[in-house]
């Protein structure tokens, strides 16, 4: 139809109060007539997907992951503090800790915990010199930067432009999906690369093709900024109508479950839809997907407001894993087995309640969710005491744990989930050009990030400075954590000098149990951990060929 | 050959010609690859590369060109929410830059031009309290209809406006001292706070940030409220302590710097110097609409102010607000330095008033601020004692805002977009209906106890909740407290469908009829002077020119114009509104109506 026709017709239609543009229909879809190039996307070599939920606003996770044995917990929070029926039972694992009461659905996904699970718990997650800001604290976890670095970039989105060097194409090919796609108005930072966009918002799945219009007139060349911002929304209208018409056409799977009536609940209902069409097709063509729920700006009548948000949020996680489960597999692929869950906020909040809310704080739990997680708490119960408090970076807050650097948490999530398939190397070099560098910014003067262990994949490889490393290989220590001997296994690639030194988590070496030539080929030592005070360390073997370094926990 | 198709093979080989002159065919198309490639390298830019390009002027100097239409559209555009015909040509009579601009500015002057009276007396008058459970439900039903014809009452003040910044201003105001419609929940409180914007939309920043702090609707919406020291005991509350500095006065860092301008500890401590304001009450009627009261050890409560010394940005003393914010206002003060590290050699007020410039820029002129006219404004905002109304005038005559690459390169907020589409397209809606009070159903079961109200204003509801917030702009109900990011973010996949639909379905009179949202082409086209014995070809130009920032190239411009002459039968042009009817919609769903 010619687009005179469509626009002479002209479509009457009916208008309900509660949906008002968004019922148009039949609205008919014009190509732009460009010739389609060569695909650049879907090059992953695994079907895993992410979805990342962001709690916007700052979660309280003394009240989402509750210390309720400890007495400083009570103290501090004496209107505000859980007990009893506000609580779920205690983790089986971890009698120390239990669930806000809200979260029931999280805890069953808990199970026993204990590495079986499929919730694994971050304590503590943070990053130093932290910002108590809304929204320099939301950039930093978006961007990845260290708090004194500025960047316009978000980590998925360099991680994605890695991956997919010549996005966007000059012309998008029809039937494309998107690379990422966010449930909301405005594209988060997050996705954001320096091409631009790498994914795309959605306000729920659409229902109708979108109108395109005329024949466009070229933009200059050397264009002036009108024209620069000329040719943004032509790319958007150009994205809008194909990436609406790839999802229209998709033959839509079914949800298997009812989910709750939450905004989250049924934008996560929508992803899962997603995901396993697209298994039923060419396996998963967006493998990021964004969903936000706030706000957790609790300064206020917390009680009643995070008892709503940690309720909804883990009726709708249950009931998106439970519907991921039950669609078992497609086309061969494992759908619950392929994605993964993630949530983030820009910072936990003060200890210290204010009388019927908390202010802003610093560090907090996380979550990780799947099939596919090694279930249990990683990590000690955040550190109450007055002094712990008083010495904390920013006075009265948590201090977090270096091992659960937020930029730990995306490293093990590339390592360990999204980049497993191609080889190490190159997943090392991913991570540090996301992370610590590339050819435009600097985001970090790290150049150490750790890869946790995680998920089942246990591709636990350190991610440093020498990924050419090849072969030398340093393993988890056990028993872990440690009292008293615990054995450090590794390979040595090539023979040489080797030093095995262990480090508190403030970077200062305690032991070097090693420190010596030593032959190509396993290797390992038994260290005695017994003199060592409670925490987390760092075991770092350095060798001719490289350096490598693992985290390990000492609990007496 | 049919029109349509000729156009296009014209346009093409226009095009061949500009890019490749003589060389082959195969050449033309390389060249046109590159260019595509270039245009691509450039399409996605998230940041765009800093300050608009071209030959700009970084300060404040006067415009000196010519006046022309195109700058006179442009400074209409840029100040308010569409430009009809008619608006352009009674500004157009003003003959001067500096007539239009005095007259966009003149609502300064509340004497003469005075705020629009509230059009109902439950917008100013607090309810009663209600008990129990059905009751508390209808007044929340009630408070969600009231609070939408607010919002309605509000949009039609954008549309009805005359020359004037006025509502612009408002507008950049609620996303500025940003508080939100659903967590202020009072229909009343909501009113206060959206007039006490429009008082001082030119008025004194100082005295607005003053205002604004003991408002009631900033009071609930950042915990001002909940905020007090009782008995020795503090409960303070650092909400609004911090965003008063991130967002409102200071920002995090001092301009150009990675200095932070304020620490955690400043937070802590204004936040108690800011203790014991308490709403101006919500039972009884207000001491003034726009004041919240200060409890000041008359009403049995001596000690919901802490009287303590805070220590601020390096100043100690028995602080309270209006300390505070003197404090701010003086910022940065060098002896003592606070906090250390902020470069030398800075005026007392340029912390804030940069940043209350940097919002003005990027409200009126490019998302992304140039510091150089930035810092010019900030330094006549000091020489104004915060007075916001010179520094507009200034910018407003600038050449720099009359530079060619500043022409067109904002993108529309949903606000500004339905706007133009209302004002320039026509649309026609019924009067606004305040109902006072707003009425039950009748046709509702009377034996129901829970009342379902009626909507007196379907056809603005459709905008204000079914465009405007489906475009993810809910008017007063921005998506946190720093507001609503725009540039960029104001075009996005998410939202961009809702847009088009929007044009779509308003320009095809395409809406159900209950929401009597109109569009007559015959009229659209009248607009313009002579229409009727107009070229097709001139009517459609001087329409592109009312609604459009850009020169449309002959592909564009040429299916307009074939849109336009759908029934040209005879070489003699009659106006048609048959072919209006098709050159509107057409002309709207062009992405360079997304821009102004």
């Amino acid at each position: 139809m010619k687009r005179r026709e469509f626009l002479k017709n002209g479509i009457k239609i009916g208008v309900a109060a509660n949906a008002l543009p968004v019922m148009l229909g039949g609205l008919p879809v014009r190509a732009l007539g460009r010739s389609p190039l060569r695909s650049v996307l879907s090059n992953s070599t695994n079907n895993n997907v992410l979805v990342i939920i962001q709690l916007q606003g700052g979660n309280d996770g003394l009240n989402c992951v509750v210390p309720f044995t400890d007495p400083n917990y009570a103290s501090l929070r004496p209107t505000l503090g859980l007990s009893g029926t506000a609580l779920t039972s205690p983790l089986p694992d971890h009698s120390s800790l239990a669930l806000h009461a809200g979260m029931e659905g999280i805890l069953s996904l808990y199970g026993n915990g204990g590495g079986n699970g499929n919730v694994a718990i971050l304590q503590n997650v943070g990053y130093p010199n932290p910002i108590l800001s809304h929204f320099r604290g939301t950039d930093i976890w978006n961007t990845a930067t260290d708090s004194n670095i500025y960047a316009s970039t978000g980590w998925v989105g360099r991680m994605l432009f890695g991956q997919n060097p010549g996005y966007p194409p000059a012309s998008i090919p029809t039937g494309s999906w998107p690379l990422a796609i966010e449930f909301g108005s405005f594209l988060s930072n997050l996705f954001l690369a320096n091409s631009g966009g790498m994914g795309i918002t959605l306000s729920k799945l659409p229902t109708q093709a979108n109108p395109t219009g005329l024949n466009y007139d070229p933009i200059p060349a050397n264009p002036t900024t009108q024209y620069t911002e000329l040719q943004y929304v032509r790319t958007i209208q150009e994205e809008t109508q194909i990436y609406t018409q790839t999802l229209l056409d998709i033959a839509v799977k079914k949800n298997n479950v009812t989910y709750p009536t939450s905004t989250l609940a049924m934008q996560l209902a929508q992803i899962a839809q997603l995901i396993a069409s697209g298994f039923s097709q060419t396996g998963s063509p967006t493998k990021l997907y964004l969903v936000t729920q706030g706000s957790y700006d609790t300064h206020s009548n917390e009680i009643t407001t995070q008892a709503n948000l940690l309720t909804d949020l883990s009726a709708a996680v249950a009931a998106f894993q439970a519907d991921l489960e039950a669609f078992g597999a497609i086309n061969g692929i494992n759908v619950a087995d392929s994605v993964a869950m993630l949530t983030y906020s820009e910072f936990g909040r003060r200890p210290k309640e204010n009388g019927s809310g908390t202010d802003h704080g610093t560090a907090a739990p996380h979550f990780i969710i799947g099939t596919q997680v090694k279930g249990m708490v990683y990590g000690s119960d955040p550190k109450l005491d007055a002094a712990s408090l008083a010495g904390a970076e920013v006075t009265g807050n948590l201090t977090f744990d270096p091992l659960h650097d937020f930029r730990n948490v995306y490293a093990t999530v590339m390592n360990e989930w999204l980049l497993v398939g191609q080889n190490q190397s190159q997943i090392n070099a991913d991570i540090l050009s996301v992370l610590t560098q590339d050819s435009n910014t600097m985001y970090s003067t790290n150049s150490n990030w750790q890869s946790l262990g995680i998920f089942k994949t246990a591709q636990t490889q350190y991610v440093g400075s020498n990924p050419n490393a090849t072969g030398l290989m340093l393993l988890p220590n056990y028993p872990n954590p440690a009292s008293g001997r615990t054995v450090i296994p590794y390979t040595l690639d090539v023979a040489g000098p080797v030093e095995l030194g262990i480090f508190t988590s403030a970077g200062v070496e305690v032991e070097r149990p090693v420190d010596s030539w030593q032959s190509a080929g396993n290797q390992q030592i038994s260290f005695d951990a017994s003199t060592l005070a409670n925490g987390t360390y760092f075991y770092r073997l350095t060798t001719s060929s490289g350096t490598v370094t693992r985290p390990m926990v000492v609990e007496h | 050959m049919e029109r349509r198709t000729f156009l296009k093979s014209a346009g093409a080989s226009t095009l061949a010609g500009a890019l490749g002159g003589s060389l082959g065919v195969g050449s033309v198309v390389a060249t046109l690859k590159s260019s595509t490639a270039r245009a691509n390298q450039l399409r996605h830019s998230s940041i765009p590369a800093g300050q608009p390009r071209g030959s700009l002027s970084a300060d404040l100097s006067p415009y000196t060109g010519s006046w022309g239409d195109v700058q006179l559209r442009h400074v209409l555009r840029r100040t308010m929410f569409g430009v009809p015909e008619s608006q352009f040509l009674a500004a157009q009579a003003l003959g001067s830059m500096d007539a239009v601009v005095n007259q966009l500015l003149a609502c300064q002057d509340l004497t003469t031009v005075p705020l629009p009276t509230a059009p109902a007396s439950w917008l100013t008058t607090f309810p009663s309290e209600v008990t129990g459970t059905t009751a508390q439900m209808n007044r929340t039903r009630l408070q969600a209809m009231e609070r939408q014809q607010i919002e309605n009452w509000w949009f039609d003040q954008m549309v009805q406006e005359n020359l004037s910044i006025r509502q612009r201003l408002t507008l950049m105001w609620t996303n500025h001292f940003v508080t939100g419609s659903l967590t202020v929940l009072s229909p009343q409180i909501v009113f206060a706070y959206l007039m006490l914007s429009m008082q001082y939309a030119l008025g004194n920043f100082k005295d607005f940030a003053y205002h604004m702090s003991i408002s009631d609707a900033m009071l609930l919406y950042l915990n001002g409220n909940q905020n007090y020291y009782i008995n020795g005991k503090s409960s303070a509350n650092e909400n609004y302590a911090r965003e008063l500095m991130e967002l409102f006065t200071l920002g995090i860092l001092f301009p150009g710097t990675n200095v932070p301008n304020y620490t955690e500890t400043d937070i802590q401590n204004s936040a108690l110097a800011l203790t014991g304001w308490q709403l101006s009450n919500y039972k009884q009627p207000p001491v003034s609409p726009f004041q919240g009261i200060l409890w000041d050890g008359t009403n049995g409560n001596p000690n919901w102010h802490n009287t303590g010394t805070k220590t601020f940005l390096g100043q100690s003393g028995n602080f309270a607000l209006t300390d505070i914010l003197a404090i701010i206002f003086q910022q940065p003060t060098y002896s003592p330095a606070s906090p250390a590290g902020i470069p030398t050699g800075y005026p007392s007020g340029y912390t804030s008033a940069y940043w209350v410039s940097q919002k003005l820029y990027q409200e009126f002129v490019y998302y992304v601020p140039n510091t150089s006219v930035v810092d010019a404004m900030a330094r006549l905002l000091i020489q104004n004692n915060f007075e916001i109304a010179p520094v507009m005038q200034a910018l407003l005559t600038s050449a720099h805002f009359y530079d060619a690459s500043v022409i067109g390169a904002q993108l529309k907020s949903p606000a500004i977009f339905a706007g133009s589409l209302v004002r320039e397209f026509g649309l026609t809606y019924p009067a606004f209906n305040p109902e006072d009070p707003p009425q039950k159903d009748p046709s509702q079961d009377p034996t129901q106890v829970v009342v379902t109200y009626v909507d007196p204003n379907p056809a603005l509801s459709l905008i204000t909740y079914g465009v405007l917030n489906v475009e993810g702009q809910e008017l007063l109900n921005p998506p946190n407290v720093k507001g609503w990011p725009g540039g960029h973010n104001w075009v996005s996949t998410g939202t961009f469908q809702a847009r088009e639909a929007s044009s779509y379905a308003s320009l095809n009179n395409a809406f159900s009829k209950g929401y009597s949202l109109s569009f007559d082409p015959s009229a659209y086209g009248m607009q313009v002077p002579n229409a009727t014995s107009s070229t097709a070809a001139a009517l459609g130009q001087a329409l592109e020119n009312m609604s459009l920032a850009f020169t449309l190239g002959p592909l564009e411009s040429g299916d307009l114009l074939s849109d336009l002459e759908v029934d040209y039968k005879d070489p003699t042009y009659q106006f048609d509104p048959n072919g209006l009817k098709l050159f509107a919609p057409a002309l709207a769903l062009l992405p360079e109506f997304q821009l102004f």
